[in-house]
């Protein structure tokens, strides 16, 4: 009888059809089982489970409770039973899988091989179409190649290598000299503060021993006090064992470079005839003087901007290189934005009424490299350069945009709208996130990207002029209005605040695993950078100031109302 | 005697002894061998390689074949987890080759050496019966369809440009790509990433209607078995004895690899030919230069396979940013104290030996996209259905198509 069926081509046709369609058919309900169960428990993990965390926190505050430690374990026990039964379902799974592939392709098997296509000889054709082939694979392999290698382009220009700068001197077995082939953005870190707000613009100083107590008024730390022969609101820069200053009034604007271990001052340069500048000072008010920009330096040239409108260049030893006109400048409280070097770019942010810009000089002789215009009103706030992981950007805040810039270019990379009001505060850049506030506003945490979004926003006692501080998971504030603020970087919840006696215009910096904020008043804040305010110290200059201290492995300068001041450890 | 500690070779750490009724769990990656299973497997190798060769060339019996071929799958493929595999051999050689600190094992040379010795006498017969991952989707192919010429000989580039991004990958001592983005590993080892999973579902799902997609248009090794098989002496013939010309294999091979007689005389005149030719040969080199120069380009993402590299640019990110986004390795580089500026050198070596690699690398495809170009510029005439010596896979197939007797009165066994 078996021979019989065997030999009955339909039944066996029907039999093997029906066969692989049950069998397909079980296959894809497993497979669709196991990619479930997959996709389910792709994300958990037994032992860092919230709930977990929060149990181990707690036992953390009260480790004898029985109860608290008999919960913790059954909450393990169940876990990792969940978690195993799961691997125990995707083994079972798969063989049950495998052997329902295996009871699929056997009668599909079958089935096309009763089913082959039968050869027809008298259908084909007898022509030669060898020349035919040929060309039509010809042009197949042109295709394929061009395809190959616009592809290739693309992916390289898209994916560039990231970057790899020396180390910090002071790290175990680096006192190498850093490669030749590194990249010269950042010269020298630990031995310079080469523009507003150290390195990149943001804050963070790469010594660890920063002194935490001084007094102006005894003399206690202070290395040295010079007095500042002009007025001016700009921050010490440092490079190469010097302190440079701009300063001016009405009768002269001037680069000061002061001995960075003695205070005496080296040379002291005016600016001089700027070839297109205008005959007749602008009027400059008392609180934000000729001097309100901090100046920049790339290793071996130093660059002022001044409320005038011209931009000079010395060489360290003061001699002057070259020097550029962009006045007079339409801005009501008079020009505030800060310089800022990249490789051999000198980058200078003007954001004018009806005319704001962002342009790049060459360092070695001022000419322009590029200009992009911005769509934005007037600010007073300083580029800083972020490193996003895959590139090196200009991050501008502005009313209304804040946008990154590619610095080698100029290129507009992205813009996010949130700001208005008068912008003075510069972004900080940690995490991939550019954080931007101002008075009146919020504080935005912007994700840079193609198409910029925003990560999270929050409320509270807003800067006008301090720039916030992002390390880490935190970001400092310090307002006008005396409040110092902390919040979480990533979902801008406010961890603390403290209020201390007087308003801030400096920005805060990050040393050695402590923030430094100066007050008005000339009162450095010092406190960890934690999530609940622990206070180092409070030291006094003893006069007032507003600039941001610059910070060289153990020492601090800082620029008073009337002195510079070398702060470290006598 | 001197195997005989091999042969009692054990675990130098014994599992732990757990009371109860835990059980270990299986690892999804299989523990490494004795070297006596390598060796037994370099001869099973040998073995299946001998068998098949026999079977193609002197039985020609594509069911004897086939046999094989699923014995292989089942050995090979599922009892071996898809490991050794010759096709992966490529990375241990090329790294032996650029890098004297790592010594390939001679099981591993065997499974490189073996199929390309075996394809330069008999043809590609590794493919046809040997290979697991060939075997796994020779027994998908169920309704097979012609794809168009174009297709075929455009993607027909892609081997060439995942064998040399392999051996530059294993000569820097970056990643064994193949071994990454092997689609079939996962159903050899009953476990793998999602993503694998659905690459080597998708590959099988496919290779119902188009045959072999895996093996025609992104083996590497099968780059260099074609090689190999364009000089193999005694390669498979679709007729067992001399072709008459029927026309009834035209359309057996689903791997299109079937040659149809060419006429000496030409539709295309001499002159036009032969310009084209010349032409072809002295653009070759501009060819290669472009290719080069593309190819260099591919610096910077294949950096990012290597892990010091990777290292040296996260280091670098949170030395700069001071960010909280510290990964294991990092946190794990900086415990162990080592030197950052040491750090950064390795990776700006292996940058500038990745993009020297790049340059060849385009440089070779160049060369193999203007060879090609030139090949199909010379005619080469035959009288006979001929199966392509480099392209075919020896599966036997067309041997119930060809009408005609061997000596012995038989075509098919």
């Amino acid at each position: 009888m078996m021979k019989e069926l065997m030999k009955d081509k339909t039944l066996l046709h029907n039999i093997a059809f029906v066969t692989a369609v049950v069998c397909g058919a079980f296959s894809l309900f497993v497979a669709f089982q196991l990619i479930s169960n997959c996709v389910a428990t792709k994300n958990s993990d037994p032992l860092n489970m919230e709930l977990f965390s929060e149990l181990r926190l707690r036992l953390q505050q009260e480790p004898d409770k029985d109860l608290l430690i008999q919960e913790i374990r059954d909450l393990d026990v169940l876990a990792r039973r969940s978690f195993f039964s799961s691997i125990s379902f995707q083994s079972n799974g798969t063989l049950l899988l495998l052997a329902g592939v295996i009871m699929t392709l056997i009668p599909l098997k079958y089935l096309s091989k009763i089913h082959a296509r039968m050869p027809h000889p008298d259908k084909f054709r007898v022509e030669d179409k060898s020349i035919e082939t040929a060309v039509i694979s010809r042009n197949a392999i042109w295709s394929a190649f061009g395809i190959i290698i616009a592809l290739t382009l693309i992916t390289g220009l898209q994916i560039t290598p990231r970057l790899t700068t020396a180390p910090n001197p002071t790290e175990p077995g680096s006192d190498d000299q850093p490669p030749a082939a590194m990249s010269k953005e950042i010269f020298d870190i630990s031995k310079s503060w080469p523009n507003l707000r150290g390195p990149y613009g943001i804050g963070i100083a790469s010594g660890t021993n920063a002194p935490t107590d001084w007094d102006g008024t005894t003399g206690r730390n202070i290395l040295w006090k010079t007095p500042v022969p002009r007025a001016g609101f700009s921050s010490p820069i440092v490079v190469d064992g010097r302190v440079f200053l701009s300063c001016g009034d009405n009768e002269a604007r001037e680069v000061v470079c002061f001995d960075a271990d003695t205070g005496s001052i080296l040379w002291q340069k005016a600016v001089g005839v700027v070839p297109g500048a205008p005959a007749e000072l602008p009027e400059v008010m008392e609180d934000v003087s000729f001097a309100a920009s901090t100046m920049a330096t790339d290793g071996e040239r130093v660059f002022a901007l001044f409320a005038t409108g011209n931009v000079i260049c010395f060489d360290l030893h003061g001699n002057r290189e070259w020097a550029r006109s962009f006045g007079p400048f339409d801005n009501e409280f008079g020009h505030g934005a800060s310089l800022i070097t990249y490789r051999d770019k000198l980058i200078v942010q003007l954001d004018e009424a009806k005319r704001a810009r962002i342009l790049a000089l060459s360092t070695s002789d001022g000419k322009t490299l590029w200009e992009t215009k911005r769509n934005v009103l007037v600010s007073w706030s300083t580029p800083i350069l972020a490193d996003t992981g895959d590139s090196m950007q200009l991050i501008l805040n502005g009313n209304p945009l804040v946008a990154g810039y590619d610095p080698e270019t100029g290129r507009e990379l992205w813009t996010y709208e949130c700001m208005g009001g008068e912008v003075a505060p510069s972004p900080a850049f940690a995490n991939g996130l550019a954080y931007v506030t101002t008075e009146y506003q919020k504080l935005f945490a912007i994700k840079p990207g193609t198409v910029a979004e925003l990560a999270w926003q929050a409320d509270g006692d807003l800067p006008d002029v301090s720039s916030p501080l992002a390390v880490g998971d935190f970001v400092f504030i310090a307002s006008s209005s005396a409040v110092i603020s902390c919040y979480d970087a990533k979902d801008g919840n406010l961890l603390w605040k403290h209020e201390p006696d007087s308003g801030f215009f400096s920005s805060p910096v990050l040393a050695g695993g402590n923030v430094y904020i100066m007050d008005k008043e000339g009162k450095m804040h010092i406190f960890e950078a934690a999530s609940a305010y622990k206070p180092v110290g409070t030291p006094e200059l003893g006069e007032e100031a507003s600039c941001t201290p610059a910070f060289i492995d153990n020492r601090i300068y800082i620029r008073g109302k009337e002195h510079l001041y070398c702060i470290g450890i006598k | 005697m001197r195997l005989l500690p091999i042969f009692l070779a054990v675990s130098r750490f014994p599992q732990p002894d757990f009371e109860g009724d835990y059980t270990l769990p299986t690892t999804t990656a299989p523990m490494p061998a004795g070297a006596a299973v390598e060796y037994l497997d370099t001869l099973l190798l040998t073995l299946a390689l001998s068998l098949a060769s026999y079977l193609i060339l002197k039985k020609r019996s594509r069911k004897m074949i086939f046999g094989v071929m699923i014995s292989s799958l089942i050995y090979f493929g599922f009892w071996r987890k898809g490991c050794i595999c010759p096709v992966g051999s490529i990375q241990n050689v090329a790294m032996a080759l650029f890098d004297t600190n790592y010594a390939v094992p001679i099981t591993v040379l065997s499974f490189f050496l073996l199929p390309i010795l075996f394809s330069l006498f008999f043809g590609r017969t590794f493919c046809a019966a040997v290979c697991p991952l060939g075997a796994i989707q020779d027994v998908v192919v169920t309704r097979p369809v012609k794809l168009p010429l174009p297709l075929t000989k455009a993607l027909g580039l892609i081997p060439y440009l995942y064998l040399a991004a392999a051996i530059l990958m294993a000569a820097t001592g970056s990643a064994f790509i193949i071994c990454r983005i092997d689609p079939f590993v996962a159903f050899f080892r009953m476990s793998g990433e999602l993503q694998m999973l659905l690459f080597g579902t998708i590959m099988l799902l496919l290779g119902i209607f188009i045959a072999r997609p895996y093996c025609r248009f992104i083996c590497p090794y099968g780059v260099l078995l074609n090689w190999a098989s364009r000089f193999s002496k005694y390669h498979m013939t679709i007729t067992p004895a001399n072709c008459i010309q029927c026309k009834l294999c035209e359309d057996s091979c689903p791997f299109d690899a079937i040659r149809k007689p060419v006429p000496t005389v030409s539709p295309e005149t001499r002159e036009k030919g032969l310009k084209r030719l010349i032409l072809l040969i002295l653009i070759l080199p501009l060819i290669i230069v472009i290719s080069a120069w593309a190819g260099s380009h591919l610096h910077a993402p294949f950096s990012r396979l290597n892990n010091t590299v990777i290292l040296a640019e996260q280091i670098s990110l949170e030395e700069r940013t001071h960010t909280s986004l510290s990964t294991l390795r990092s946190d794990a580089f900086r415990e162990r104290g080592q030197s950052i500026s040491d750090l950064y050198k390795d990776a700006e070596n292996i940058r500038a030996r990745i993009k020297y690699g790049c340059w060849v690398l385009g440089a070779f495809l160049g060369l193999v996209t203007g060879l090609k170009l030139i090949a199909f510029s010379v005619r080469r005439t035959s009288d006979d259905y001929e199966p392509d010596r480099g392209e075919c896979l020896s599966c036997g197939r067309c041997f119930s198509y060809c009408p005609v007797k061997d000596d012995e009165g038989t075509h098919e066994g």
